[in-house]
């Protein structure tokens, strides 16, 4: 009985950041080394990180590793036009003398930046109404954000973001747009749950009794709790947001031709379909390790943080 | 489940909920399509109409009133039961929907029924022999099948299928060769069963599976990880451990005792991949050029046809609604445990 109620206690403490400031937690390193061994004991966890890691620096050295660096953007050369892959081509070139290897190392430059914008944008605004609504439960202020939440909750996310790129110009700006504008409601769902159970929590009423104002309790008590579990829905994302982006490229509401994105060249190829294969197979190739190299890293730092997000 | 005040209240509550926010998506979409940046009287008309014929069409579609108007108005013809008329097809909206809708219809029940079959019996074969060679094969799948994308996975299944092995139909609901079955349902397979064709039933059913798997993979894919951990939950339980230190065979314990928990959190997940599910199909439709209804809805979005746009969105938002209500209520109906968690609520 006193072990629980001494766990509960160092619980409750340690929540409050109190332990920390009394020196008595964990020292960091300890802490860091822990969460490392939760994350590398699947070797799965540690190859999507190698794999992850090899293609954000692929993505950003591209100019340099590419092998045809200009062919990412206006380039035409039809001496080359729809050669199969050779060791010249590995990937081969497509209807328009195109090195496909290049260009598909330029797309996962698109694909990153549209998982770091949408997810920059979306994740610090939707945890925001989240825990607002959290804090101010019973009040107008959840009302509003709750049903707002709800409304965009109201379609399969991407048949939201397609019926708002489609009455945009479709560009690389306006899917994101399209993107941030269906994914936030998650974030606050996500956020909103966890904030009305930690706000029941003693060292939330501790401070309200100090008299600590609202906005602090909500950015200094509440959101570090709920860190963890909003970063583990993020890492979790990073794959949903590059396949939803490079579906809208696809279906032709995202980027535009000659922009080098994986999901336009993949609806390029599927034009020339059993002829010239390669222009198509290879970029669904590349898209399908990105996500799949992003969702292991996900799944690793969701067993880091031993959180469940749904 | 017996019905009482409660699972009534319940209902009313719940419906009232999804009801509110549908009106709430109504105002949503009907917003976005209305500040478009293109003039959707000059789409539908072509650049050189004449201005008096834009001016009536102007008129006739209200747009030249405040949109809070141009919102009542809509909602005063849906209340009527009309979605207005399609800008590209000039037909009512209502009409285009019910004679594209059974080809979805058809392409969603069966993606469904194969997503729950093969999540169900790959789970299941993952859990009860587990690490052995075919579970870490079919762990592979459902990370992969996670993570390709739907028009990745429908692209190379047709590189693989249809154009290298000639094992599948590349397109389209029925060979050329074959007689259009008698229009019962519209449903060519059904129709196909109930006139007792069976040579065009298969030819129907071979034309489904690709863009059925193709809608469904990353349901499977979810639902046979999701199955497995709950097989090997419970196949660790005491009950289990007994009936089979009774002596009852292997066979009825997993199929009898063993299934039937396990399954629960499948279902629920089904609700998950049903919405997976409606917006792949506007890609699947696309790739297998299925004349569905998720069809007709990207082309109406790739032509900006505002009408069409609202109610392909409305009819979606409405499925999902109600998609989302039944799977809580099997759900409920599998799991006495979670009806009354709710209800305590």
């Amino acid at each position: 009985m006193e072990c629980v109620w001494n766990k509960e206690a160092v619980m409750i403490l340690s929540r409050s950041g109190f332990l920390s400031k009394l020196r008595i937690a964990p020292d960091r390193e300890q802490n860091l080394k822990k969460m490392w061994y939760k994350f590398a004991r699947n070797p799965l966890s540690r190859a999507g990180l190698i794999i992850s890691a090899a293609v954000v620096l692929v993505a950003i050295l591209a100019p340099f590793i590419a092998p045809y660096p200009k062919h990412a953007g206006y380039f035409t050369d039809f001496g080359e036009q729809s050669r199969p892959p050779s060791l010249e081509h590995l990937f081969g070139t497509d209807n328009l003398g195109r090195d496909v290897l290049s260009r598909c190392i330029f797309g996962f430059r698109y694909s990153l930046m549209m998982a770091a914008v949408v997810l920059i944008t979306v994740v610090p605004a939707g945890s925001l109404a989240g825990v607002f609504a959290g804090f101010y439960v019973g009040t107008p202020v959840e009302a509003l954000i709750m049903r707002l939440t709800d409304i965009f909750l109201a379609l399969p996310p991407l048949v939201l973001a397609m019926a708002v790129a489609s009455v945009l110009e479709p560009n690389v700006f306006n899917a994101m747009l399209a993107i941030c504008l269906t994914w936030w409601p998650w974030y606050s769902r996500l956020v909103y749950g966890q904030a009305t159970s930690v706000k029941n929590e003693f060292f939330i009423q501790s401070a309200e009794v100090i008299g600590a104002s609202s906005v602090r309790i909500v950015f200094s008590e509440m959101l570090p709790n709920l860190l963890s579990i909003v970063l583990t829905k993020a890492s979790l994302d990073i794959g949903t947001v590059i396949l939803i982006g490079a579906s809208l490229s696809f279906v032709g509401l995202g980027a535009q031709p000659p922009t080098p994105d994986l999901g336009t060249m993949v609806a390029d190829g599927a034009k020339y379909l059993p002829e010239l294969w390669w222009t198509a197979a290879f970029p669904a190739l590349c898209i399908t390790l990105v996500i799949l190299a992003f969702n292991l890293l996900g799944d690793g730092i969701r067993d880091m943080f031993a959180t469940e997000v749904i | 489940m017996n019905i009482t005040r409660t699972t009534i209240v319940d209902f009313i509550r719940r419906s009232s909920a999804s009801a509110i926010s549908l009106v709430g998506l109504s105002v949503l979409i009907f917003l976005i399509a209305r500040i478009l940046p293109g003039d959707p009287v000059i789409m539908a008309l072509g650049e050189r109409a004449p201005i008096w014929a834009i001016e009536r069409m102007r008129a006739q579609l209200h747009l030249n009133e405040p949109i809070y108007m141009q919102y009542y108005y809509w909602l005063r013809d849906v209340l009527s039961g009309s979605l207005g008329e399609s800008l590209v097809t000039k037909r009512e909206v209502w009409v285009d929907i019910t004679m594209y809708f059974p080809a979805t219809l058809e392409l969603i029940l069966w993606s469904m029924w194969l997503n729950v079959l093969l999540a169900m019996t790959f789970g299941l074969i993952g859990g009860l022999r587990q690490n052995s060679w075919i579970d870490n094969l079919l762990r592979l799948f459902s990370y992969v099948g996670v993570s390709v994308p739907v028009f990745a996975f429908g692209v190379m299944a047709i590189l693989l299928f249809c154009w290298t092995l000639h094992v599948f139909p590349v397109m389209g609901r029925l060979s050329p060769t074959t007689m259009l079955p008698p229009r019962v349902t519209g449903m060519y397979t059904f129709d196909a069963l109930v006139s007792g064709d069976f040579s065009a039933f298969l030819d129907a059913a071979w034309h489904i599976v690709l863009p059925a798997l193709a809608t469904v993979l990353a349901g499977i894919a979810q639902g046979q990880r999701v199955m497995r951990s709950s097989v090997v939950e419970n196949s660790r339980k005491d009950y289990i451990l007994h009936s089979l230190a009774h002596g009852i065979p292997r066979r009825v314990v997993v199929f009898k005792y063993l299934l039937k928990p396990s399954i629960i959190p499948l279902v629920s997940l089904t609700g998950m991949s049903f919405a997976m599910a409606l917006s792949s199909l506007f890609i699947v439709e696309s790739i297998f050029v299925w004349p569905g209804f998720a069809y007709y809805g990207m082309q109406s979005f790739l032509n900006k046809d505002l009408n069409a746009i609202v109610g392909v969105i409305m009819m979606i938002g409405l499925t999902y609604a109600i998609s989302n209500m039944v799977v809580d209520y099997v759900v409920g109906w599998l799991d006495p445990r979670t009806r009354i968690m709710r209800r305590s609520k």
